[in-house]
């Protein structure tokens, strides 16, 4: 294969590179530094789809500023094509990573256009540094991986973007709750409840530490206060109890002086009674003189109030009993006229018998009748009867008799009522009498005789009471102080001690300490309650949030059936908080897709150069996983062959940066990563990498083997160029190219030279006069 | 819905799964696994041509789910 690199006359000058490889394999490429020869093969393996720059980024970019439009001819394929690729560096990536895919430029195989990219599936180029170590592999491995990483995070993020936007809508209708506040809520309500009930615990321990402390200090005051305390109140007692003695007796005196009094008093009590009785009757009879009294003076009032009831009587009686007689005069006058007739007629008959005119015929008051003037009155009778009063007459008279009949009664009535009334003064006098006697019997002294030891008694019975009261008050405070007797408050202020573990001289200070302690306790409390307080209103606020967005959700069922919500039934606050919380996850996810890819990107980074920082995310994995990786690249039949006695790598311990495997005698070895760094060993690894590659996918591989100055000066080139020459390299790689530094000053040296040797060395300088440097077959070089 | 045998074209994230994977094995620690579990799977269906909104919807539904 023949690579041909022309750069156009526009190109930068800040780089060189190689303008050809000719069609030689094995082929030897020998020239000075700084002509570009590594660039070509770099400038290869990009046009064929490799990048070489993933380790040094910083290359890249100057690559693709000082490049410029580049055109790589390649011919002499196995199929008889040619390759003509126009590279555009302006179009490639900032991004080392970044794939280039058909921005790489303008591809033409066989003069058809096609995609740039397709290059890689005509031809691959693999370049092996002839001084990289294990050592460099492991860092030009995590470089590589470095940037991949990166890159892939570039290429994801837009469309972590866009599956970000696919959640708008959602997080829309669930805006008011924020899945984080949830959260947080949910761990502060429960933080805030252990913070509460911590603080309760703890307000209740600094109080019973306060009054565990407070109760010391009261025994110890009661302690060294008991004696003289209790000598005051004992005195006090003994005081109490005297006076009390006292007033017992006292009060006993006064007890039987009452008694003696209440003696009389019930004595006194017989006649206060008969007073009281006397009284009541008193009082009665007084009651009937005051009716007695009304119905008299209502008596008399009905007749007039006659000044003189007995005469007014007489007279009316008299006036009565000559209406009376009247009226029996009327009543008899006829009998009379007949009587007095019938006398008269006597009379005459007598005198005309020879009775005498003065015969005596009766005495009058002593003084001799005769029968002249029996007669004489007799016919004046008669005289009289005949003119009688008339039945009017008689009328009259009754009517008069009748009123003053009924005068008489009234009269009679009121000299009745005045009887009543006098004889009931009589016996009011009478009862006044009694009680005035009764009450002289009764008499004052007795009353006073009374009183007095009565009050006097009650007055001790109120001091004998309080004496008592306070004997008994002071016996309980001596139980008291007999409770806390000298050995119980000894006990209590070891007890107290013991307990709270502190020295006795310094207990005013715990107290103090204690004191400030229980009050920033409290506060706490008071704190923490106010806290839980304001969550559980926050918890109700987010509660409403969950509500309404139920509600926005439930209008959708086209986004709950894409949510695989819709067979669920209702959409409660519940589901809104999951869904939240659910956006909220995918979210943190996407960022998590960026946060892991830079992670494990900075763990590659830092395993590059060295630098294993234990503690960072996926650090030490991400050693485990890079070191399995590279374990199990290096541990293939080839090179368990040239480094590890042909036995299975068992470690490669990135953290040690060691190697270990167990030799054929089964010990086992360890050794560093940089003891492969230069000799047999290395070139052993090189020689073991080749034979280690795949076969070609493509029709036609080639082979770099770069940087292998330090072979031509061990000798070794004769070995490697038997190496290349071998099947095992033919097999894997259709075109081989060692790239060495320039060798000689060959111009210098032609004139000690002779023969063929001379013919090599005139044509090695005319190529380098020509190009600046040398192509020759690789087995010339070393023949 | 991703299919996680699809092949990925892009070289870059390949890598990527194929790092988070190895990692993913090697750790102990639960939140590592866990987060590269889901930073793999959801890598792998962003990776993949299925529509964004239908790969957010996938997510929460798997988030829900969960």
């Amino acid at each position: 294969v023949r690579f041909r690199i022309e750069r156009h006359a526009s190109s930068g000058t800040g780089i060189r590179v190689l303008p050809e490889i000719p069609h030689l394999t094995p082929c030897l490429l020998e020239g000075p530094n700084g002509i570009g020869k590594t660039l070509a093969v770099h400038l290869l393996e990009i046009a064929t789809g490799a990048q070489p720059f993933l380790a040094e980024p910083q290359l890249w970019s100057s690559l693709k500023s000082q490049l410029g439009p580049t055109t790589i001819t390649i011919d002499h394929l196995a199929q008889g094509q040619t390759i003509e690729l126009e590279l555009l560096p302006e179009q490639w990536p900032d991004q080392v990573g970044e794939p280039l895919g058909d921005r790489l430029g303008l591809a033409r195989v066989g003069g058809e256009e096609v995609p740039a990219s397709t290059i890689g599936d005509l031809l691959s180029v693999v370049r092996i540094a002839g001084t990289e170590t294990p050592a460099e592999t492991v860092k030009r491995s995590m470089a590589s991986t470095r940037q991949r990483l990166r890159a892939a995070a570039a290429s994801l993020q837009p469309r972590v973007d866009a599956v970000r936007e696919g959640l708008g809508e959602l997080r829309h209708m669930l805006r008011d709750l924020d899945p984080e506040q949830l959260v947080r809520l949910d761990d502060e309500q429960e933080r805030a409840r252990k913070d509460s009930a911590h603080a309760a615990k703890r307000a209740d321990e600094t109080s019973r530490r306060l009054a565990r402390l407070n109760e010391a200090l009261e025994a110890r005051a009661a302690l060294s206060a008991r004696s003289e305390d209790q000598r005051e109140l004992e005195a006090r007692l003994a005081q109490v109890e005297s006076d009390l003695e006292t007033a017992r007796k006292e009060r006993d005196e006064l007890a039987k002086e009452s008694d003696r009094a209440r003696e009389s008093l019930v004595q006194s009590g017989v006649i206060a009674q008969q007073l009281a009785t006397a009284e009541n009757t008193l009082q009665a009879r007084l009651r009937r003189l005051s009716n007695r009294a009304e119905e008299a003076s209502a008596a008399l009032a009905a007749i007039g109030d006659p000044e003189d009831l007995d005469g007014e009587l007489r007279r009316v009686t008299s006036e009565l009993a000559a209406a009376e007689i009247e009226r029996a005069d009327l009543d008899s006058g006829e009998r009379a006229e007949q009587v007095v007739g019938q006398l008269l007629a006597s009379l005459d008959l007598a005198r005309r018998s020879g009775l005498s005119e003065d015969q005596v015929l009766l005495y009058f008051d002593g003084q001799p009748i005769t029968a002249e003037r029996v007669a004489d009155g007799l016919r004046a009778r008669a005289s009289e009867l005949a003119e009688r009063p008339t039945p009017g007459a008689l009328e009259s008279l009754l009517a008069r008799i009748d009123e003053v009949e009924r005068q008489r009664r009234a009269l009679l009535e009121a000299s009745e009522r005045v009887q009543a009334r006098d004889r009931q003064k009589e016996l009011v006098e009478e009862q006044e009498a009694e009680v005035a006697r009764l009450r002289g019997e009764i008499g004052a002294d007795v009353q006073e005789r009374l009183q007095k030891p009565l009050a006097s008694l009650a007055a001790a019975d109120n001091r004998v009471l309080s004496l008592a009261r306070e004997s008994v008050d002071l016996r309980a405070q001596l139980a008291d102080r007999n409770l806390a007797s000298e050995s119980d408050a000894k006990a209590a202020w070891d007890a107290a001690l013991d307990d709270l573990q502190i020295d006795p001289d310094e207990i005013e200070t715990h107290v103090i300490e204690a004191r400030s302690e229980d009050e920033l306790a409290q506060r706490d409390l008071a704190i923490a309650r106010r806290q839980l307080a304001d969550l559980d209103h926050e918890v109700r606020v987010a509660a409403m949030a969950a509500s309404r967005a139920a509600e926005e959700l439930a209008s959708r069922p086209d986004l709950l059936a894409k949510l695989g919500l819709s067979e669920n039934g209702s959409v409660g606050p519940d589901t809104a908080e999951r869904l939240a919380s659910s956006v909220h996850t995918v979210d943190r996810r996407l960022d998590d897709v960026a946060n892991t890819l830079a992670a494990l990107a900075e763990a590659a980074d830092r395993v590059a150069v060295g630098d294993h920082q234990r503690g960072r995310l996926f650090a030490e994995a991400f050693v485990a996983a890079a070191g399995e990786q590279l374990r199990a690249d290096l541990d293939t039949p080839a090179i368990r062959t040239v480094m590890f006695d042909d036995q299975p790598l068992l470690e490669l311990d990135l953290d040690e940066r060691v190697l270990r495997w167990m030799d054929a005698g089964g010990e086992h070895q360890e050794r560093p990563l940089a003891a492969f760094s230069t000799g047999e060993q290395a070139f052993a690894f090189t020689q073991a990498r080749i034979r280690e590659l795949e076969p070609p996918a493509a029709p036609d591989r080639l082979l770099v083997l770069d940087e292998f100055g330090a072979y031509v000066s061990a000798d070794r080139m004769r070995h490697l160029a038997e190496f290349l020459y071998e099947g095992d390299v033919q097999a894997v790689a259709s075109h081989v190219l060692v790239i060495l530094p320039l060798q000689t000053n060959y111009a210098a040296e032609l004139s000690e030279t002779r023969g063929d040797l001379r013919k090599r060395y005139e044509d090695r300088v005319e190529q380098l006069d020509a190009r600046g440097y040398i192509t020759v077959p690789l087995r010339e070089a070393v023949s | 819905v991703p299919n996680p045998d699809e092949p990925i074209a892009d070289r870059n994230i390949a890598r990527a799964l194929e790092v988070i994977e190895q990692v993913a094995v090697q750790t102990s620690d639960a939140d590592e696994k866990r987060m590269l579990s889901a930073a793999g799977s959801l890598v792998r269906a962003i990776a993949t041509d299925v529509a964004p909104d239908a790969v957010a919807m996938e997510e929460v539904r798997r988030a829900l789910s969960n």
